[in-house]
């Protein structure tokens, strides 16, 4: 009884004998840190942020319960929830940020469960920091007001050194925000008292919004900011490469603009047919649909579809209406383009001479949808009709039926086979007339063997 | 002159002997290798649904369809399907002018076929040519186009009334007998010639530069509809 009483009691204690040790995080490398951690010398209102590892090194699990820095110009950053238990080997991240309020020594306990590490630092006079005469205190903010995109600003700012002994000026920089420095002197330098550099800060944005940046001489921190509004899009010019559009055509758009664009961007082109739907009408390339996205570029007068200066597409086999849009910024511009019923294209036929048959193919449209009536003229050699002259044929329900149910828009494809009695060879060629609502078109085909 | 009688009649409205449906240009084969049925006319295709997966090459006209796969080649006509085995490998095709014919030439084996509606079978006395063959003629022109030694294979197909169509950077050139080369400009150097149909050859552009309709008779390029993965 007495031996099972004394192995529980141990594994109630063990947690609370292991320790947890402090390391500095050093690029990818774990530093121990001793009794103390010496964060140097800084500017007064300079800042440095260290990142710490609390780890649990032991083979049992640890308890984290008490974290804490007490002193001026010492803050914990981001510290752990606790208490917290780190079971073996794990670790907890923190940061102490050093922003010494005064010059000279600086220190401050931190408080690891019962143990302390003691952080250490100095405080030093830095440079004065100016912009356009005005002394700017660290970590202050800086505006740079309304841009408008594509524009850019800049402000002059100086670094002094209004101190008794010199200042070794080691970083100027900008970062974020489309802010940049501008003729800053080679670095390091030594700034001895009394002594001043100038230098640009330049904010050029290239998106909108609120934009900011940061300023940072040496350790010392300025923030920039700045509100930047897009510039107005040049209104778009839709161009078409043909001006007598009609149906079964390809052709190319392109958009222009009166003058080279002030800003970067993208813009969106639609097609839109107003009429019977028809699946063959459409962009072709570089990209298909009936939407895309075409690209403006910065000092350019003409908009790109995936790098080409112009989009391809067929007007499809249906009268109609199409509406061409493209959409820029706030623009909105359309172009119209009528579409008009025309009489029936034969695109391809054939006749074919068998034993005793005649096979008739051909391919086109009709882009009113209305074919119906047909009429065959067989002629010899001569030009003379044969037989009794034209053949009528009502194929109106047929095509009408076609129409309907292919989806092809105006697309048909006829065969037609005339049972022949008599001298076939004598057939030369047949007079094909098709009618719609639009008109008749007739046309010759050669019978070949 | 003596003027014979003849009588002509119309089976339109019987259906029997008479129909309407879709124009056909030909197939082609997507990046997927699906084979799709390519409709419509000149400027104004279609790209329709898939029609044969796993396909290595193809031809289509509007009577035969000639799907080659890996180890087979299928035949479709109006009349029914029938499938072969076949040498391993794509195969080459050379097409009679009113595509009711085809030669099939494996390169793999070096085996020819003819192909119609009314069946499958080798070529008498086939044609045995030297090298790497890139290109054949059709039934009743059984010629070959070989790669010379040491040339970079340029697409090329040779054409049913005998001419000639071959790839050169951006431009295609097109031989027929007794006339002086054509020369088409493309929008980007060409990196296959295939056959659409008979009167139409299927030009893939190099590097997405997408799909072009060459027509034989009219001699003039198209766009065809971006036919995807």
């Amino acid at each position: 009884m007495r031996a099972r009483r004394l192995i529980a009691l141990a594994l109630v204690a063990l947690p609370a004998l292991a320790q947890v040790k402090l390391y500095v995080v050093d690029g990818k490398v774990d530093r121990p840190v001793g009794s103390a951690y010496n964060f140097g010398s800084v500017e007064i209102g300079g800042t440095i942020e260290v990142l710490f590892r609390l780890r649990n090194p032991g083979p049992a699990a640890a308890k984290l319960e008490r974290l804490d820095a007490a002193g001026a110009g010492f803050t914990l950053l981001n510290p752990p929830h606790v208490p917290v238990t780190l079971v073996a080997g794990a670790f907890v991240e923190f940061a102490v940020r050093f922003q010494p309020v005064t010059n000279g020594g600086h220190s401050a306990p931190l408080i690891i469960n019962n143990d302390a590490v003691l952080l250490i630092g100095s405080g030093q006079p830095g440079p004065t920091v100016l912009c356009e005469g005005a002394v700017l205190a660290p970590g202050g903010m800086l505006d740079f007001g309304n841009l408008e995109g594509g524009a850019a600003a800049s402000r002059r700012y100086s670094v002094e050194n209004r101190t008794a002994g010199p200042i070794e000026i080691t970083r100027i920089a900008a970062e974020g925000g489309g802010f940049r420095v501008e003729g800053a002197p080679p670095l390091p330098l030594t700034l001895a008292p009394g002594d001043s550099i100038s230098f640009d800060v330049v904010w050029e944005p290239s998106s909108g919004g609120l934009l900011e940046g940061t300023l940072n001489v040496n350790r010392l921190s300025f923030r920039l900011a700045g509100i930047a509004t897009e510039p107005p899009f040049p209104r778009p010019i839709i161009t078409l490469d043909t001006t007598a559009l009609k149906s079964g055509q390809q052709a190319r758009i392109a958009v222009r603009f009166d003058e080279p664009s002030p800003v970067t961007g993208t813009g969106q082109l639609r097609l839109e047919f107003i009429g019977p739907d028809d699946p063959s009408f459409g962009f072709l390339a570089p990209a298909s649909g009936r939407t895309v996205q075409f690209g403006v570029q910065k000092g350019k007068d003409l908009a790109t579809f995936g790098g080409r200066a112009d989009i391809e597409f067929q007007t499809g086999s249906t009268a109609g209406t199409i509406v061409i849009t493209a959409v820029l910024g706030s623009h909105t511009e359309q172009a119209v383009v009528q579409l008009a019923p025309q009489v029936i294209h034969i695109d391809s036929a054939r006749g074919i001479r068998a034993a005793s048959t005649i096979e008739l193919t051909l391919g086109g449209f009709d882009n009113t949808r209305t074919a119906g009536q047909l009429a065959f003229t067989f002629r010899d050699r001569g030009g003379q009709a044969l037989g009794s002259g034209a053949i009528h044929a009502d194929a109106s329900a047929a095509f009408a039926h076609h129409f309907e149910t292919a989806n092809v828009g105006g697309l048909f494809f006829l065969r037609a086979v005339f049972p022949v009695t008599g001298a076939i060879a004598q057939i030369d060629s047949v007079d094909v007339e098709m009618r719609n609502s639009a008109g008749a078109v007739v046309k010759n085909v050669k019978i070949t063997e | 002159m003596r003027i014979r009688a003849i009588a002509i009649f119309l089976l339109f409205a019987s259906g029997a002997a008479a129909q309407i449906g879709v124009p056909r240009i030909g197939c082609l084969i997507d990046g997927s290798r699906r084979l799709r049925p390519v409709l419509g006319i000149a400027g104004n295709f279609l790209i329709g649904e898939t029609v044969a997966e796993g396909v290595v090459a193809a031809a289509c006209s509007d009577a035969l369809t000639i799907i080659k796969r890996e180890e087979s080649l299928e035949i479709r006509t109006r009349e029914g399907t029938g499938e072969h085995p076949a040498p391993a490998g794509t195969a080459l095709f050379g097409w009679s002018p009113d595509g009711s014919q085809a030669l099939v030439y494996f390169p793999s084996s070096g085996e020819w076929l003819r192909v119609s509606a009314r069946g499958v079978r080798p070529l008498e006395a086939p044609f045995l040519p030297e090298g790497e063959v890139i290109a054949i003629g059709g039934p009743g022109r059984p010629d070959a186009l070989v790669r010379k030694d040491g040339e970079t294979p340029a697409p090329a197909l040779l054409l049913p009334d005998g001419g000639r169509l071959a790839a050169r950077d951006a431009e295609l050139i097109l031989t027929r007998d007794g006339s002086e080369d054509r020369v088409i400009t493309l929008p980007g150097p060409a990196e296959g010639l295939e056959w659409l149909g008979p009167g139409w050859v299927h030009v893939r552009l190099a590097k997405g530069g997408g799909d072009l309709a060459l027509s034989l008779e009219r001699e003039q390029l198209y766009r065809l509809p971006e036919v995807g993965e």
